[in-house]
């Protein structure tokens, strides 16, 4: 194996069309080598058309994709050493755990000789030694989804391409195996495509997320660039919870004047070419009585009746009725019983810093 | 040196399917066998039946059709014919829907049985299955006897279930049954209990839940049976051929037409008279059918 | 007595009827359906070659059995076995093989002609074998006609009727296979490295087998079993098994044929049991 810079992935102006319908387009974007980079969005969003793109099981329509500063294009499918971890797992049900691994072994070059040992060595990787001779139809979801993963790592791909991998399990064996997945891919430093709908797997797990939503890139970024500077609504809605209050920005850029008639503090410098909403996390707003006001500098404050109040172990949710409509507070829990109560007079307060402007056209994001 | 041309040519033909396979080049080339044998054996020959039918010796003409409207023995044979279709489609279909929902519905054992008592005599050829039967319906047969034990007629004057017609309908409803069973297990497979228990929870009877429940939501593989089961019957030849004796159907005479004489031209006339009601058949039914949203035979598949 | 049955009170002597009469229906159909072939096997035990009873005096006896081998030597009935081997195996590897293509070529979804394809290719399932066998005798008269060549019936001539008549089992079997594939599996072959070939070979023809066995089944029974076509088509210089059956109807005594159906019958019987037991036959019917 050699140590040059392997698994360097390049998307340029990427599209797909399948007649008047466009799965993708315009997709650039860079994953450089050993990254792990999630390709998050809601079903129809174009993410495993790009996977799938990489793996030779489309065509593009326009732009070119480069793989280790090659042109992939015209690389038949079964030469591209592009690991797939499919959705279903696609695990030959003719053939043992052991075959399974060995199917793609002897295919790239692994001498006969060597294919035992390696598949131990794969499955130990997986927590899988011993099931080297079990069918794939005597194993469990997650046992299975494990072959299929050990299976693809095998062979040594250039890149890791997993599609919805754990979409079919339960909450508990997800989290479990994020974390073993994880861990699998930094061990071994293999550039890893991940494709999930799931938010929360994207933050956990990638080193950057890729946020699509009809066949668009909304944004690309850190989970924590994500989640706390969401350049559009699609991401700042799609990720977390959210709060939007509609209205229109003053010319200065210094001050927002919500439909709901409260003037409050923005830091914004341009105009904007589509719709601005203000928008802040629940967690990152306060409550308190409504006579105090704002707290602070560069703090905002709405009032409003307080319309329901849920307990969620760790952390207290209200929701706020104000005249921008529903707002969602959420609380750390520092004592056994909530301060506020239904129907409480309050004044919902945050940060400026805290709270952004966005629109539909990523181009405004400030 | 195998190994590496055996990859080698490997790679080729990938590369070859890779670059027109998937189109519809690829698909045209893989029907091409099964659509060449469909249209030069059979549309096509079919219609050298009609050119044979209205071809005589004095140039085209009508006249082998004329004479099978003229000729009464003809037109009894045909109504014969189609009469025995009828009398058979209707019985197999009394005795195969109940068949089927009691595989269906009767539990493994039952259903085992009933498929296998129905699928087994599918593999033995049908001249030793009727062969049973001209064994067990001639005088002094098994059923004969038993006939007369129970009443009907007498020794001296013992039921006639052979070479007449009768015994044509007896051996066709037996050959013919797996015909209607299995279409209808397939369907009555489709329909959940639960619809016949809601309709006994809300007062009908048995006969009630399969008039108005069964009927009408198993009847496109009732339809499916019936169509198979009488194209069959109308043109069967071995059946009538051992059974029938000197009674004649539209398929023992066609064939006997072409086997012992040279009257081709009005063996293809009668030839073509099946055609026309198998035909009609067969597109009464994809009218049926396209009503109620199915296809011709089904596809089988796994239930 | 409302008690007993909820639903329709007054129609209770009706519905119970309806049950017992139910029962003794599909008994009795039961019976009915293998009455026949129970009649052969009995008949071949009994030793009294005249008569139409089933069961005589003396009766179980082997003595048919015993003479077994005159009867296949006098009566032709090697060769003709031998004959209708040789015609069921080609046929069944040819239509296998023509219908297991079309199959590939029609289910895939995204191909326009779809159902009327599927339609015109399942059609001779409708068509009665006798108009088969008439229409290829017209279409070889036909190209004599036209060509002065004379045509005689032959091998070809007969495997052409066999082939049109077999091969839309192994259409729909195969087919029915088709539908129920995952076809990342074969994704995920070529991802390992594997060219078309190799998936075809290593992965999608291994998980075919059931659909590919079962389809080639039926086309050898049937293809075995077939009258009516192979007597058009087969000419003065073969003969095939059902044939010759035919024609020793009327002109042997009944335990002898008896004999001779018997062990076929066990034959197929068997057949059928292991490509159930390999392939699982019974759900394409």
């Amino acid at each position: 194996m050699s140590t040059e810079k392997r698994g360097h992935v390049e998307y340029d102006g990427v599209a797909k069309h399948y007649g008047d319908v466009t799965a993708v387009e315009g997709a650039s974007f860079e994953v450089e080598s050993g990254e792990f980079v999630a390709l998050l969005g809601p079903s129809g969003a174009g993410k495993t058309t790009l996977l799938r793109i990489l793996a030779g099981f489309e065509e593009t329509s326009e732009g070119s994709l480069m793989l280790d500063g090659h042109d992939i294009e015209g690389v038949p499918t079964h030469k591209r050493n592009t690991g797939m971890v499919f959705q279903s797992y696609a695990l030959f049900p003719h053939m043992t755990v052991a075959e399974n691994i060995e199917f793609g072994l002897k295919r790239n070059g692994f001498p006969g000789d060597e294919l035992e040992e390696r598949v131990e060595t794969v499955l130990e990787m997986v927590d899988l030694d011993g099931y080297a001779d079990r069918k794939p139809t005597n194993l469990s979801g997650g046992q299975q989804q494990r072959v299929a993963t050990a299976r693809a790592v095998a062979i040594e791909p250039k890149v890791l391409l997993m599609d919805e991998p754990l979409g079919a399990l339960d909450k508990r064996l997800r989290d479990r195996l994020q974390v073993q997945l994880t861990d699998l891919q930094s061990d071994l430093d293999i550039t890893t495509i991940y494709v999930t709908h799931n938010q929360t797997e994207a933050l956990t797990m990638a080193d950057r997320i890729v946020v699509m939503s009809e066949g668009n890139i909304e944004q690309i970024g850190t989970p924590t660039e994500i989640y706390d500077e969401p350049v559009t609504r699609f991401v700042a809605e799609f990720i977390g919870d959210a709060n939007f209050f509609e209205g229109e920005l003053a010319a200065d850029g210094g001050t927002f004047h919500t439909e709901g008639g409260v003037d409050v503090d923005v830091e914004y410098d341009r105009t904007p070419a589509g719709r601005p909403a203000l928008f802040v996390r629940p967690e990152r707003m306060d409550l308190a009585d409504a006579g105090a006001g704002a707290t602070g500098p560069k703090r905002n404050a709405v009032t409003g009746t307080v319309s329901n109040v849920l307990f969620v172990g760790s952390t207290t949710r209200y929701y706020v009725d104000t005249p921008d409509g529903d707002v969602m507070v959420d609380r750390q829990n520092e004592r056994a019983t909530p301060e506020f109560a239904e129907g409480d007079e309050v004044a919902v307060t945050w940060s400026v810093a805290n709270s952004r402007v966005v629109t539909d056209d990523p181009e405004d994001a400030p | 040196m195998s190994q590496g041309f055996r990859e080698s040519v490997s790679e080729r033909v990938s590369s070859a399917i890779s670059d027109h396979g998937e189109g519809a080049f690829g698909r045209w080339l893989l029907l091409a066998p099964a659509l060449i044998v469909l249209l030069a054996l059979l549309y096509l020959p079919t219609l050298f039946i009609l050119r044979e039918s209205v071809l005589t010796d004095a140039g085209t003409s009508l006249a082998y059709y004329g004479q099978i409207v003229a000729d009464a023995y003809y037109q009894s044979v045909a109504v014969r014919t189609v009469k025995v279709a009828l009398v058979v489609t209707v019985i197999d279909f009394a005795l195969g829907f109940p068949l089927a929902y009691a595989a269906v519905r009767g539990g493994r054992l039952l259903g085992g049985v009933i498929v296998i008592a129905t699928l087994a005599p599918l593999s033995v050829d049908l001249v030793i299955r009727t062969y049973g039967w001209y064994i067990l319906l001639g005088r002094g047969g098994l059923v004969t006897n038993v006939l007369v034990v129970l009443g009907v007629g007498s020794q001296s004057h013992q039921p006639q279930l052979l070479f007449n017609t009768t015994g044509i309908i007896i051996g066709l409803v037996q050959v013919l049954l797996p015909f209607m069973v299995f279409p209808i297990m397939t369907i009555l497979h489709t329909i959940p209990r639960e619809y016949e228990e809601a309709a006994r929870n809300l007062g009908a009877n048995r006969f009630g839940v399969f008039l108005r429940i069964l009927l009408p939501l198993s009847l496109p593989g009732i339809a499916a049976g019936m169509l198979l089961v009488f194209t069959n019957s109308i043109a069967a030849y071995v059946t009538p051929a051992i059974l029938g004796g000197s009674t004649q159907t539209l398929a023992t005479k066609i064939t006997g037409i072409f086997t012992t004489s040279n009257d081709w031209g009005l063996g293809s006339a009668l030839a073509m008279l099946l055609v026309v009601v198998a035909v009609l058949v067969i597109v009464g039914y994809q009218r049926a059918m396209e009503n109620a949203g199915g296809s011709v035979g089904g596809t089988g598949g796994e239930h | 007595m409302a008690a007993d049955n909820p639903g329709g009170g007054s129609s209770l002597p009706v519905s119970k009827a309806f049950g017992w009469l139910f029962r003794l229906l599909v008994y009795g159909a039961i019976v009915f359906t293998v009455a026949p072939l129970i009649a052969v096997v009995l008949l071949s035990f009994r030793p009294n070659p005249y008569g139409k009873a089933v069961i005589s005096a003396g009766w179980p006896s082997f003595v048919w059995y015993g003479k077994l081998p005159d009867l296949i030597s006098n009566l032709g009935f090697a060769s003709s076995l031998i004959s209708s081997l040789e015609v069921a195996i080609a046929t069944t590897v040819i239509s296998t093989v023509i219908g297991g293509l079309a199959a590939y070529a029609v289910v895939q979804k995204d191909f326009r002609y779809s159902s009327a394809l599927e339609t015109a290719l399942v059609s001779p399932l409708v068509y009665p074998w006798l108009l088969m066998a008439i229409a290829i005798l017209m279409a070889l008269n036909y190209v004599s006609d036209v060509t002065g060549l004379r045509f005689s019936m032959s091998i070809w001539t007969l495997l052409a009727g066999h082939v049109l008549f077999t091969f839309p089992y192994p259409i729909r079997t195969i087919g029915a296979g088709l539908q129920n594939y995952n076809e990342e599996l074969d994704e995920a072959a070529r991802n390992l490295g594997a060219t078309r070939l190799d998936t075809v070979r290593n992965v999608t023809l291994p998980l075919l087998r059931p659909g590919i066995l079962s389809g080639a089944a039926f086309v050898f029974i049937l293809s075995f079993n077939q009258y009516i076509i192979s007597l058009f088509l087969s000419g003065t210089s073969i003969q095939t098994v059902p044939l010759l059956m035919f024609n020793l109807i009327k002109a042997q005594s009944p335990p002898q044929i008896a004999v001779l159906g018997t062990l076929l019958m066990a034959g197929m019987v068997v057949l059928t049991v292991i490509v159930e037991y390999v392939a699982g036959m019974s759900r394409y019917i």
